[in-house]
């Protein structure tokens, strides 16, 4: 009898591993428990380009769910992430932590936020934390105008042209000024 | 040996023979083992995994695929009219080409098999390939609510 559920392990991972789409690939493993279990993170291609996913602000669930939009599925779904609190004003960046992470598929990663404003400041927030740790740049006496994140640190570049480096250890947050830019030479 | 005669016959489980030009034969791994290891007195080499119906897919398709001086679009023709076969064919035919080691084949199968699932939703998938559902109900609902934004 030809039954595609009873297929080896390794053939059913090795079929998952060809999965490029993330909804697919999450279909996949909900279809029957031997999928399930072969269709493990390391067998998807976290650097497969993805159909992005928009936040939606305004409509919360609670303080606690934001509301995604799914293009794919042209469908509105909330998700666990606590609302940054603070001043609303402003931009709002978010870079997501390790490159070979896909935050649908594992919990090892970090999102930085920040906001500028009357109370500018930058936040993180990891999956299992209740709410975003802040990091106050006040002291830094700079208003950031972008976030990246690189090899494991997270850099600031402030308007003032500040560029800073900051490592999340735990609850710890190491921060050190890579460099200066002379803001005058700039323009 | 069998380096006798230009012909080799793959005989399949239910004693269809299938006799194959022995160079498009000895392309595949697993045959030119059992060419060069087994010390057999006749050409017949048995598939005791395989049926018939299976294999005659499958010799059409390296027939095809061996065929000289064959165009990149008249295999890709082929391939598309090929790959038109029921699930449970194509399951069969996956597993042969996996029994056969035949890696070319195995590729084109699973790509055949991904299409057909790609966005589909999960009860369409069990339905269409015959999938009976295991979980239950509390791992379901667990499975759905850990990623809601991904279903339908």
């Amino acid at each position: 009898m030809a039954d595609w559920s009873k297929l080896p392990n390794d053939v059913i991972a090795h079929i998952a591993n060809h999965i490029k789409v993330i909804e697919d690939f999450i279909a996949f493993g909900a279809v029957c428990t031997s999928w399930r279990i072969a269709a493990t993170k390391d067998n998807f291609d976290v650097l497969s380009p993805q159909v992005p996913l928009l936040m939606l602000q305004g409509v919360h669930h609670e303080e606690y769910y934001q509301n995604i939009y799914s293009l794919s599925k042209k469908k509105v779904s909330p998700i666990f992430l606590p609302q940054v609190r603070g001043n609303r004003w402003g931009c709002i960046d978010i870079a997501v932590v390790s490159a070979n992470a896909n935050p649908f598929l594992t919990s090892d990663y970090v999102l930085m936020d920040h906001h500028n404003g009357a109370d500018s400041f930058l936040a993180f927030w990891r999956p299992g934390d209740l709410d975003w740790t802040h990091i106050d740049v006040v002291n830094h006496a700079a208003v950031i105008t972008s976030l990246v994140y690189h090899k494991g640190e997270f850099y600031s570049m402030s308007y003032s042209g500040k560029v800073r480096a900051y490592e999340i250890a735990g609850s710890n947050v190491k921060t050190r000024l890579v460099g200066e830019i002379d803001e005058f030479a700039c323009n | 040996m069998m380096s006798l005669g230009k012909l080799i016959t793959l005989k399949t489980n239910d004693n269809e023979e299938f006799k194959l030009d022995k160079t498009v034969a000895v392309k595949l791994e697993i045959i030119k083992n059992i060419v060069q290891d087994v010390d057999c007195t006749s050409n017949v080499i048995p598939l005791p995994n395989i049926d018939g119906k299976t294999m005659t897919k499958v010799v059409k398709y390296w027939k095809k695929h061996s065929e000289e001086g064959v165009t990149e679009v008249q295999l890709k023709n082929f391939d598309q009219d090929f790959l038109k076969m029921s699930h449970s064919e194509l399951h069969d035919v996956h597993l042969a080409a996996k029994y056969l080691d035949d890696n070319q084949l195995k590729e084109v199968i699973i790509q055949e098999f991904l299409d057909r699932i790609k966005g589909k939703p999960i009860e369409e998938i069990r339905e269409v390939f015959g999938i009976v559902n295991d979980y239950t109900p509390e791992e379901e609902e667990e499975v759905r609510r850990e990623n809601a934004w991904a279903f339908e």
